[in-house]
């Protein structure tokens, strides 16, 4: 099944290693942004390798496209129009300015190539970036939001 | 024959992109943004022999046609920028908006939620107070804090 | 890049001791892969382990012994410095005593290097030999000792997953200890109850399930407002009591003034809050204490520790999984350089320099008659010493005092009378400025030894790259400085002196090289090489001589400096996510300085509008020591009447004040007396 990052928001604590983590591995552009609001909330932001994604539909050049489990982008084909950059609900294409051309978090493809999983996945601190499947997520979160219902509920029986 | 070619731009089709000015080897197409104008400037003819320009243009906009000598000399084109409905700060120009508009399904652009009228950093923020309000808004916030 | 090796370390920077793997390709650290299974982190590493191979290869790098002449440095050959360093710590002591010496070792340095540092300099009869660990938990090492007998962490940080309840007070440690949330997490998706007392509404809050946002130095009042709630509502736990603990009817009598309603008016605490959060803790099956500085950086730092301790006394909540007192150590090797002795009123192994008998073993093992009696000067003393003309000459191992130590410009005047200063560091601090000869050191992932993480987790680590131009292992310094002075340390062979600690410190007497560099490490006590180490400590009895716990009654006590007209705001300094302490290492580190250039004073909005500053406006922050430039970050997090600066950045600390506590000789840290105005560099 397609893997995703999900993120579990309440956790993010705006560490920034996740950023860092991918700059470093992206020679110098991070594609995760840690945005906070109010001083209280931290949200990572990244790539949605939306299907269908509204910078492949605006690409002009077929540089962008929805395969196999993400969003892919070819540097050789993509001119540097920034369509894409405006075509992102989320502002979350970048552009990467001593090539001149777009470009974006491609799920760490080249480690995953070695078997390693995405870099903010194995370095998020506080366990809030997973990368798994929608089922697998959705147990996993549905399985805590019960277990918390049931606690709250000790008369009916319930886990305490 | 000369191999000099005139930079020819369609001004109805261009959108102000600027890919033509990442391709060019020569450096002959520039763009620099104001607050609320964007300019391309181009030499108007070129020596070079590829046509990198040319292929580059999503719009087909600009020719390189056969000119019979070189002829110093730029002009230039102005574009109106889209102001960001939140910060206000210019983003992309608006012909390019309009082909955004156009191409992109409304599907994706909900009523009441065009964000496609705001500026990519302004998006995230959205993005992540969206987030943010969904659960995680009785995080210590004073009565007053509800904005 | 497939011709790379990984090569396994443990991270430079905080007292979790995340291991991670660096990339290694023809010998230059290229990046780093996360070790997953590591039992501490788990892989996890915060912004500042990501970023920690920058500062490596930065061009400022110490490379040359050096010495200043005329106003500026020459590189000299290192048996030149050698032999200068020698002679100047002889010339002080044969022209005035041992004592005019001072000794500033490293928390930063490897457990051999701490342990040879304090060696020779105990050989060369003095005890002022100290560190930064005075600065930040000294009053646990006191008040621990006294209520428990053991000045270390009880419990792993992974216990905290098995916790119904964490009370965090005074600790940061969503920002400074961040891969240890992992385990938090876990607790509460089995429901675990999180509170936490700060006057910052930190991200450590953000889990809280309970905030207490409580008014700078009022720790006691509201932890005996705790303990009060606990004893007259029977929550307190009789049988442990009886059986393990002495003084409870003292302690009882002590807290009985701190009724809910005078802890509020004392802490700004609410009365019910106060109460809800005191049932919690105690009606909880096992309950974690977290502690950090917002406890210890007080003129009253050893009874705020004491407090702590009686709450986790009268409760039960000690000495078995899930519960226990967690004081989160701060540098990646503060706990190994206090096991070590570099500490002026113990040897190593904690055993007092009073004590005859430990002095006798020492004196025995070192082939030595020179070990003195008396107690040395402490961090902060050595330098109003060195003002007074009574320390001479000092050598300063992986420290920035300038930067770090509290009223700063007075520290800067003291170094500057000494008649000789050596500094031994990576980069040219603020400290290394005002020496007379600079010894350049290798850096973590260029030697090779143990470090010893918050857990008392002992870890052994190899070299990854080789130290840059001639810059050297300190535990090679120290080797060839003694060797010098006449003592036989070896060649700096970091495993051999792994052997002499296993002979002389108890703790760590089965903790090899082998066993050090396996994943899980050891904990101490590990007596013996068959004893597999001990992750919990007091799981059937404390280590005070009569094997109870102690408890220890405490009174509330206005913080050292109070605010008045002219300084009308609290002032409490702290540290962020991304920069750590001295910023040595994080402001020569690209990924961390785009993020956070520049210091950032947090101001409450009715504070800032009285002042008509405006977020991001520069400001001037000024005590009676000094005065500093910053940029308004004004936030509802902090309470109106009270600013945080942190103190990452150069000349933060001339505002700090020297007030000490009593026992421990900590600075009072966490509160000054400042105004905040708009303005600019003068």
């Amino acid at each position: 099944m397609k893997k995703h990052i999900y993120t579990n928001y309440e956790r993010c604590i705006n560490c920034q290693g996740c950023e860092v983590a991918c700059q470093r591995e992206n020679g110098g552009l991070s594609f995760i942004n840690v945005v906070v609001i109010k001083d209280r909330f931290a949200v990572p932001l990244t790539c949605r390798h939306c299907d269908p994604a509204p910078c492949a539909i605006a690409c002009p050049t077929q540089a962008l496209n929805f395969s196999g489990d993400s969003v892919t982008l070819e540097p050789e084909k993509c001119t540097g129009c920034t369509l894409c950059l405006f075509a992102c609900p989320f502002g979350m294409m970048h552009f990467n300015t001593a090539s001149k051309k777009a470009i974006n978090c491609d799920l760490c493809a080249g480690r995953q190539a070695e078997g390693y999983e995405p870099a903010c996945i194995l370095t998020c601190p506080s366990s809030a970036l997973h990368y798994e499947d929608y089922v697998s997520y959705a147990v996993k979160e549905r399985r805590r939001a019960s277990a918390a219902i049931l606690r709250a509920q000790p008369q009916k029986g319930g886990v305490q | 024959m000369s191999a000099v070619r005139k930079l020819e731009v369609d001004t109805e089709k261009c959108i102000g992109c600027q890919a033509c000015t990442n391709v060019c080897p020569a450096k002959l197409i520039s763009f620099s943004d104001g607050e609320v104008e964007r300019m391309l400037q181009f030499t108007v003819t070129c020596a070079e022999d590829c046509t990198k320009c040319e292929d580059a243009c999503s719009e087909k906009a600009l020719a390189l046609v056969q000119a019979d000598k070189t002829i110093e000399g730029t002009y230039s084109i102005k574009f109106s920028l889209a102001c960001c409905a939140d910060c206000g700060r210019p983003y992309a120009t608006k012909q390019m908006m309009n082909k955004l508009h156009a191409s992109i399904p409304a599907l994706l652009v909900p009523d009441g939620q065009d964000w496609l009228n705001t500026c990519p950093v302004c998006r995230q923020t959205a993005e992540a107070k969206n987030i943010a309000s969904r659960g995680l808004m009785s995080r210590w916030c004073s009565p007053d804090n509800s904005s | 890049m497939k011709d790379h090796k990984l090569v396994p370390t443990v991270c430079p920077y905080c007292g979790v001791g995340c291991r991670f793997f660096v990339k290694v390709h023809q010998g230059h650290a290229v990046g780093l892969e996360y070790m997953t299974d590591h039992p501490v982190s788990g892989g996890r590493l915060c912004a500042k382990g990501n970023a920690a191979l920058e500062f490596l290869y930065h061009p400022d790098r110490l490379k040359n012994p050096l010495k200043k002449a005329n106003g500026s440095w020459e590189k000299i050959p290192w048996d030149e410095a050698l032999d200068t360093v020698a002679e100047k710590l002889q010339a002080t002591t044969n022209s005035h005593s041992a004592n005019s010496l001072g000794f500033l070792a490293s928390a930063k340095c490897t457990n051999e290097e701490n342990y040879l540092f304090q060696k020779l300099a105990r050989l060369s009869g003095t005890n002022n030999v100290d560190h930064c660990a005075r600065l930040c938990h000294s009053p646990t090492v006191v008040g621990l000792a006294r209520a428990f007998g053991s000045g270390a962490m009880t419990n792993p940080l992974s216990d905290l997953a098995l916790a119904d309840c964490i009370f965090i007070i005074g600790s940061n440690l969503a920002d400074n200890h961040a891969p240890a949330l992992h385990w938090i997490w876990l607790a509460k998706d089995q429901g675990a109850k999180i509170i936490v007392a700060d006057p910052r509404l930190t991200t450590t809050a953000w889990m809280a399930d309970e905030f207490l946002q409580l008014y700078p130095g009022s720790d006691i009042a509201l932890l005996n407002g705790i303990a009060r709630v606990i004893i007259t509502e029977g929550l307190a736990d009789k049988d442990f009591i009886g059986k393990r603990t002495s003084g409870f009817k003292e302690l009882a009598a002590s807290v009985m003034e701190y009724s809910p309603e005078k802890a509020a008016s004392l802490t700004g605490v609410p009365a019910e809050k106060i109460v809800s959060a005191a049932r919690a803790y105690a009606q909880a099956n096992s309950a974690s204490f977290v502690y950090c500085m917002g406890i210890t950086q007080h003129t009253v730092g050893s009874d705020n520790v004491a407090a702590c301790a009686n709450l986790a006394l009268l409760t039960g909540n000690i000495g078995r999984r899930g519960a226990g007192v967690l004081p989160l150590r701060g540098q990646n090797n503060v706990q190994g350089a206090c096991d070590m002795g570099a500490l002026p009123g113990v040897l190593p192994g904690y055993q007092p320099v009073t004590d005859a008998d430990a002095r006798a073993r020492f004196a025995e093992n070192w082939e030595t008659d020179n070990l003195s009696p008396e107690p040395g000067l402490t961090v902060v003393e050595m330098m109003k010493a060195a003002e007074d003309g009574q320390i001479k000459t000092m050598w300063i191992m992986g420290e920035d005092p300038v930067t770090s130590d509290p009223n700063a410009k007075h520290v800067h005047k003291a170094l500057a009378a000494l008649d000789f200063l050596i500094v031994q560091d990576i980069f040219l601090t603020d400290t290394a400025k005002v020496a007379d000869l600079i010894l350049p050191a290798a850096a973590w992932a260029e030697k090779c030894g143990t470090f010893t993480n918050t857990e008392r987790r002992v870890q052994w680590f190899d070299p990854v790259i080789s130290p840059p131009g001639e810059a050297k292992a300190d535990l090679w310094i120290i080797c060839e400085i003694a060797k010098r002075l006449g003592f036989e340390f070896g060649e700096g062979y970091a495993g051999e002196v792994l052997a002499e600690i296993n002979q002389g410190v108890a703790a760590y007497g089965g903790i090899t090289c082998v066993r050090a560099a396996s994943l899980e490490g050891v904990h101490w006590p590990c007596p013996s090489a068959e004893h597999p180490g001990t992750p919990i400590l007091h799981t059937e009895s404390f280590s005070t001589a009569s094997g109870k716990g102690q408890f220890i009654p405490v009174n509330h006590q206005p913080a050292a400096e109070a605010v008045s007209e002219d300084y009308p705001l609290v002032l409490t300094t702290g540290r962020l996510a991304l920069h750590y302490n001295s910023g040595t290492m994080t402001r020569r580190t690209n990924q961390i300085l785009e993020r956070v250039p520049n210091p950032e004073i947090e101001i409450h909005p009715q504070d800032a509008q009285s002042q008509g500053i405006k977020h991001g406006d520069t400001v001037n922050v000024i005590t009676t020591r000094g005065n500093v430039t910053a940029v308004a970050r004004v936030t509802d997090t902090i309470e109106s009447g009270v600013v945080f600066l942190p103190f990452h950045f150069p000349d933060i600390n001339n505002l700090t004040i020297d007030a000490l506590d009593a026992d421990a000789k900590i600075p009072e840290y966490k509160v000054a007396a400042c105004r905040v105005e708009k303005g600019g560099p003068q």
